[in-house]
């Protein structure tokens, strides 16, 4: 596969929430989106707060539902459409194809961080061994003590529990990632590790899309930007 | 007066027509060796719990020629067994012998001779409860299904139960046997001591139940094999003594209480065996004590 | 995973009615191995109906539910006799009832329990059942010096734990649960749930899951199938039913959740 073939296509995507709760009242979002994305770019979303951003991400998921157009994935050699693929076909999608790093960890209590972190990685077919490593790895340099890797992340600080996420989604290999303020609520330390971090997934060939807030990180690892408020829907 | 009493009633009490449909239940039985047949039970001059099934199955399958036997625990001379010989001495007018090797026909309740069994001869079974599974699955439905589908996991979690809780399977009587590789079935509540016995026996064994209306039946020279486990086999009961009065030490033994001061003797609980033996020229260490007494 | 692997489990039409009441109407579903799926509903949806209509308790009035067994064959699950579907009930298949008490022998010991279903397959090594009967109630986090103990003297969550570990000592490729984590403490529901969703993961279990609790759901089940009136009104990945939940019925569901 060749660096100039994309590995994600939207097309003439909207989105529209309706909430029958209230009269079956319409929120329009976001209308006629299109964009490619090529391995080693990483597309920033740009726009003010309530354009969509996040939405859109979590519809490029399978999060959201998309009502019209398409979201186009590449996918072991195949291109799916997520708007309309099967939901065991998606749920193979975020095993193997695509990660997302979103603003919270979801905390399953109980379960140690180490074992959080090696997850997506045992997933997807890495053995024990090597999951580990890659865990220990990134949780070290993510400056998460070892005395922690043992228990779980319910009760530690926002930014640990950041860590720990962002551990956890670079363990595995995607071939494309989903971010969404991967470097809030961490300290510039931290930042400055986690932009290293997403830099090398980049030059392995990763394809981004991102939510950046955080004006050096944008520049650091963005190479292409879309303005959302230009595909912002007219009010119903 | 013997001449009226003959006359009141039909060879061996039962009508023909009964008769008829107890033989029906008989020949699916002997079909599907170890298959509860339900039969129409009628009522006996005798309460349920006294032996009518096995009543029943004897006068059905009795004729004229037969030589009927009649034991209770191993012995011809219990209340049981008197009254249900003369029950068909009355009304069938047969011929009765306490010798198991001249029997035709032998009912019993609750042991199987120690006298080998011969081809030609029937031995009935009195069966208090014919399920097996009875006492682990109360519902009819449930264990009919089971004996349908062959499900029988049940009938080893109960025989595990009792090696958790003993160290050994505890049942020592009525012991489940698998015939014919297919039912599982209750003996009737022998020893299982005497379970080798049914397996590939020459003679035909009928099972008779009158409360619970079922009738089974294990044809000749089936095989017959008592559940267990690999690790804890099945194993008959076994006696550090010998019969006192016939010195056999292969039989099954009754305790015998023989003063207030705790004395006791061990017999064969087999009185037609012990006697044999006896007759025979063999000895126990108590020969002379009691002669012929059993229980 | 091969994206192109035939479904587990297949439900085509599915229509179950108790005379003129409705149990369940026109449902499709395909759950693929490994996957949970949780259906989601309020008393009277027809998600019970559902659940048995799909293990072949209850007759179909229309429809097919196919099952595809270890040969890789498709088997009509109602079309089956009685002695296969009980045969796979006893090994391919697990069912978890809300009350322990309808999935376990209350007169047998722990052991025997979780025994039950190997010696009913032919095991008959008396150390070797009651060593794998250890095994597993240890994999249930219950105490192995409790194996030789009655049921009622476990606690709701114990009791439900050894129904789980009954029923999945043959190792089967899917289960069936009803109200698995009903009637139980909070805080024994939460380890329940932990235990359930360990299990499934290492098991490479299949799971279709009956409950009226969307945190169960959430954390269990991968598919969510929303239920009314006997009918599916949504159905999808669980996080975007929960998150973006389109039909009028599923959004008034997800919205009376009393959030932290």
């Amino acid at each position: 596969m060749g660096t100039d073939m994309p590995v994600l296509q939207i097309r003439d995507v909207a989105k529209e929430f309706t909430l029958h709760a209230q009269d079956g009242a319409r929120l329009p979002v976001f209308e006629n989106l299109s964009f490619d994305l090529k391995p080693s770019e990483c597309m920033a979303l740009n726009g003010p707060s309530g354009i969509g951003k996040s939405t859109l991400m979590r519809m490029i998921y399978g999060n959201f539902h998309c009502p019209s157009g398409e979201i186009l994935i590449r996918h072991q050699g195949d291109w799916i459409d997520i708007a309309s693929a099967h939901p065991h076909r998606i749920l193979d999608i975020r095993c193997h194809t695509l990660g997302y790093v979103s603003q919270f960890l979801r905390v399953l209590p109980r379960v140690p961080t180490l074992d959080i972190v090696k997850e997506p990685a045992l997933a997807q077919g890495v053995d024990d061994d090597e999951a580990s490593k890659r865990a220990r790895h990134l949780l070290t340099r993510l400056r998460v003590p070892e005395r922690l890797w043992s228990l779980s992340p319910m009760t530690f600080s926002g930014g640990e529990q950041q860590r720990v996420n962002l551990a956890r989604c670079f363990s595995a290999h995607y071939p494309i990632m989903l971010l969404d303020e991967p470097t809030a609520s961490l300290d510039a330390e931290n930042r400055q590790t986690v932009i290293e971090i997403i830099s090398e997934a980049r030059t392995r060939g990763c394809a981004m899309v991102g939510i950046f807030h955080d004006q050096p990180a944008r520049d650091a690892l963005c190479t292409r930007e879309i303005d959302m408020s230009l595909c912002a829907a007219k009010a119903a | 007066m013997m001449k009226t009493t003959e006359q009141a009633y039909n060879f061996a009490y039962l009508d023909e027509q009964t008769k008829r449909m107890i033989r029906r239940a008989i020949l699916k039985a002997v079909a599907i060796p170890g298959y509860q047949v339900p039969f129409a039970s009628r009522e006996m001059p005798m309460p349920y719990g006294w032996g009518t099934g096995g009543v029943q199955v004897t006068a059905a399958v009795l004729g004229r020629r037969d030589i009927l036997k009649v034991i209770d625990q191993g012995s011809d001379d219990t209340t049981n067994a008197v009254s249900i010989r003369q029950f068909f001495e009355k009304t069938a007018a047969v011929q009765t012998t306490d010798r198991t090797k001249d029997a035709t026909l032998i009912q019993t309740r609750h042991r199987i001779p120690e006298t080998p069994m011969k081809a030609g001869q029937i031995i009935v079974y009195q069966v208090p409860i014919p399920e097996p599974l009875r006492f682990l699955e109360p519902r009819e439905t449930e264990t009919r299904r089971m004996h349908a589908q062959e499900d029988y996991g049940l009938m080893h979690v109960k025989l595990y139960e009792d090696i958790s809780r003993h160290g050994h399977i505890a049942t020592t009587y009525a012991y489940p046997v698998r015939v014919n590789g297919r039912y599982v079935t209750d003996p009737s509540p022998t020893p299982k001591f005497d379970n080798p016995k049914m397996n590939n026996c020459p003679a035909l064994q009928l099972f008779g139940a009158g409360r619970e209306k079922r009738i089974y039946a294990i044809p000749p020279y089936t095989e017959v094999v008592s559940l267990d486990f690999e690790d804890h086999p099945f194993a008959i009961q076994q006696w550090d003594q010998d019969c006192a009065l016939c010195g056999a030490g292969d039989t099954f033994l009754d305790e015998i209480i023989t003063d207030d001061r705790g004395g006791r003797m061990f017999v064969c609980s087999d009185s037609d065996y012990c006697r044999e033996r006896r007759d025979a020229g063999h000895e126990g260490d108590q020969a002379g004590a009691n002669s012929g007494e059993a229980a | 995973m091969s994206i192109d692997e035939i479904p587990l489990l297949q439900a085509a039409g599915v229509t179950k009615a108790f005379g003129p009441v409705t149990g369940c109407f026109n449902v499709d579903l395909d759950l693929f191995p490994g996957e949970v799926l949780g259906i989601v509903g309020e008393s009277g949806s027809g998600k019970s109906t559902l659940l048995r209509c799909l293990s072949g308790e209850h007759e179909l009035q229309g429809g097919q539910v196919t099952y595809t067994l270890r040969t890789g064959e498709r088997a009509d699950v109602h079309a089956m006799s009685a002695p296969e579907r009980r045969m796979l009930m006893r090994t391919d298949w697990a069912f978890v009832h809300q009350n322990p008490r309808d999935g376990l022998r209350m007169g047998v010991s722990a052991g025997g329990n979780v025994g039950e279903r190997l010696m009913a397959v032919g095991n008959r090594h008396y150390g070797n059942i009651r060593g794998t009967a250890i095994d597993w109630l240890e994999k249930v986090e219950m105490s192995a010096t409790r194996i030789d103990d009655m049921p009622e003297t476990f606690s709701g969550g114990m009791q439900q734990r050894l129904q789980i570990a009954r029923n999945l000592v043959t190792r089967p490729r899917l289960a069936f649960m009803d109200e698995p984590t009903g009637g139980l403490d909070v805080s024994v529901q939460a380890r329940l749930l932990d235990l359930l969703r360990g299990l499934v993961s290492e098991l490479g279990l299949a799971c279709v899951i009956v409950t009226h609790d969307l945190a169960v759901a959430r954390h269990l089940s991968h598919r969510l199938m929303v239920m009314k009136g006997g009918e599916v009104v949504e159905t999808g990945l669980t996080d975007q039913v929960l998150d973006d939940p389109q039909h009028a019925y599923s959004q008034l569901l997800v919205s009376s959740i009393l959030r932290a």
